[in-house]
């Protein structure tokens, strides 16, 4: 009779355990406000089903998980909330940095749908907080890679006093870019350069992959003698800069960094003057003195700045809006790999070699061309920008 | 919520006799098993709470209150947590000639929660509530016809959260 008793309110009490409404799809997430100050707003996810789980049709967001070859393995985060009213308030500060996180890939969906440009990556994104992994250059924390096997994001540990990497929009963005560079440039590059048949990667396939050829991302195992291996680099940097710009046209912050990494603001400022791209031949002395493909890795960081300078300044000319001229960018990035594959394993490209592709139909008046004649050398402002060949400005 | 406290007491007054009921309180310790915002790692929390048991013969109300805080940081961003819990449970207590009897619960409640929220200069505090369910068992005996000691074991389903908590507990408290 007792047992009768307790089974049928323990019945009970598991039934109505679930009832009532749970806290819905409005977060307390910190937020850049219009003035660029963050504050604890009220965020509504409207691509999120449940937030007790962050997985939607913007994002997968996972923390502290593994990350391999196919990317992240385990489950997605599950945030701590309370309820207050009918908004849910994280408990803790892995599960504000989870959900914000979520809500900022949830915006570059909806900036990416303004832009037409959804289309162009597969959807959900897969983003990791907290992700315990090494750089090549030994760092653990502050830092964000994305990576392009997996097609996903890390976002390391962050232990300064600033912007949380996982938080500023601007950083979100640049790791977010990588994606769409990884589809429209690398990817058909590295289709392009694989033979159709090569008897050597038979003999190899039964072993391991380091034995096969470097894919041209693949800086640590690139032949730096060759062109091919130096292309890396150039490639490397196109890539960063224009992660660089994208970030700062999302963010309408040209000095995106300085939140999170005050020690990179002027080094990656957007709105520097812009300066001439290193040359070709410089590239290759530069790798002739190195030891380890660090300091050209470095370089790369130092040339994407320089393009990233050019396409923020072009972009704020008044032609058209940032906005337009990022989708004019971002449209050309798939013409990238025809018009260098030819010559990608034959000479070094140079760093400016990306601006007649991407600039193209682009109208160049004085004010552009300015910008052009400081960022290319004469033989090459002559041969891309016939028309900017006149204008004369002081380096 | 209100409709679980009427219930769990209506079915400890409906199973009542005659007989005079017994106080006890104490201190008890609750280990809880978390799962935490990965998913795959599980931490373990202890909880301090103290206790009022009002006993007629096998049949038992208790109330609960616990308290813990909690703070956590990411860079600038600093997140505090005060939480304090309070729930009613209604027991059945077996073998009731031995001196170690075991015991069946069920209870509900809720956690009332205030989250504090820093970034720089920015600060925002919320206040919220988690209710919850629950159900139990373990072991008791009485020494000396006051010294009171227990353990057991819940599991408890929280609304905002999607698994159950589960938990061990210990108490030690005093008959009346």
């Amino acid at each position: 009779m007792r047992i009768g008793i307790f089974a049928i309110f323990t019945a009970l009490l598991m039934g109505c355990a679930d009832s009532g409404q749970k806290c819905g799809n409005k977060v307390l997430a910190l937020w850049p406000t219009e003035a660029g100050d963050y504050k604890f707003q009220e965020i509504t996810l409207s691509t999120l089903n449940d937030p007790y789980s962050l997985s939607g049709g913007a994002a997968k967001i996972y923390f502290e998980a593994l990350i391999g070859g196919g990317g992240f393995s385990g489950k997605v985060a599950r945030p701590r909330f309370t309820r207050a009213g009918d908004l849910c308030v994280p408990m803790d500060s892995a599960s504000a940095m989870a959900v914000s996180m979520y809500a900022r890939f949830e915006h570059l969906l909806k900036f990416e749908a303004s832009l037409g440009t959804l289309d162009m990556l597969q959807w959900p994104r897969k983003v990791g907080l907290d992700i315990h992994v090494r750089s090549n250059d030994g760092m653990t924390h502050n830092n964000a890679h994305y990576f392009g096997q997996g097609d996903s994001i890390a976002v390391l540990p962050y232990n300064l006093q600033g912007v949380p990497l996982g938080l500023n929009p601007g950083v979100m963005a640049h790791e977010h870019f990588h994606g769409h560079f990884q589809k429209q440039v690398i990817d058909p590059i590295n289709l392009r350069l694989r033979p159709a048949f090569d008897a050597e990667s038979l003999f190899y396939s039964g072993f391991h992959s380091a034995f096969a050829k470097a894919t041209v991302e693949d800086l640590d195992r690139v032949d730096t003698r060759s062109a091919r291996g130096l292309n890396s680099f150039v490639l490397r940097a196109w890539n960063e800069g224009l992660a660089d710009f994208y970030g700062g046209i999302y963010s309408k912050n040209p000095r995106y960094f300085k939140d999170s990494l005050p020690t990179l603001e002027n080094a990656r400022a957007l709105d520097a003057r812009v300066r001439e791209f290193m040359s070709a031949k410089s590239l290759q002395m530069i790798a002739a003195r190195s030891v380890g493909p660090q300091p050209l890795v470095s370089n790369s960081y130092d040339q994407g700045a320089v393009l990233a300078r050019v396409l923020f300044t072009l972009a704020n000319s008044g032609v058209e809006t940032p906005e337009a001229f990022l989708v004019r960018i971002m449209r050309r990035l798939n013409q990238i790999p025809e018009a260098i594959t030819g010559q990608f394993e034959l000479r070094v490209l140079e760093f400016g070699d990306v601006l007649p592709v991407l600039l193209r139909d682009f109208p160049l008046a004085a004010p552009q061309c300015a910008v052009l004649v400081r960022a290319l050398s004469k033989e090459l402002l002559t041969k891309n920008f016939p028309q900017c060949s006149n204008t004369s400005v002081r380096r | 919520m209100l409709k679980y406290f009427s219930a769990t007491l209506i079915a400890v007054w409906s199973a009542s006799v005659l007989a005079l009921p017994r106080w006890s309180g104490g201190v008890g310790y609750e280990a809880r098993l978390e799962r935490e915002v990965n998913p795959d790692f599980v931490e373990t929390k202890g909880v301090p709470q103290i206790f009022a048991r009002v006993s007629w013969t096998s049949w038992e109300a208790q109330l609960e209150f616990s308290s813990e805080k909690g703070a956590s940081s990411a860079g600038a961003l600093k997140v505090q947590s005060q939480t304090v819990g309070l729930s009613g449970w209604g027991r059945y207590a077996f073998l009731e000639q031995k001196r170690w009897r075991p015991f069946a619960e069920w209870g509900a409640g809720s956690y009332f929660d205030q989250i504090t929220s820093e970034f720089g200069a920015s600060t925002t505090q919320s206040r919220g509530k988690r209710p919850f369910v629950g159900v139990g068992g373990g072991i008791f005996a009485v020494y000396w016809n006051h010294l009171l000691v227990e353990t057991g074991a819940r599991i408890s389903f929280v609304r905002e959260r999607k698994e159950p908590l589960a938990a061990a507990l210990i108490r030690i408290g005093f008959v009346f």
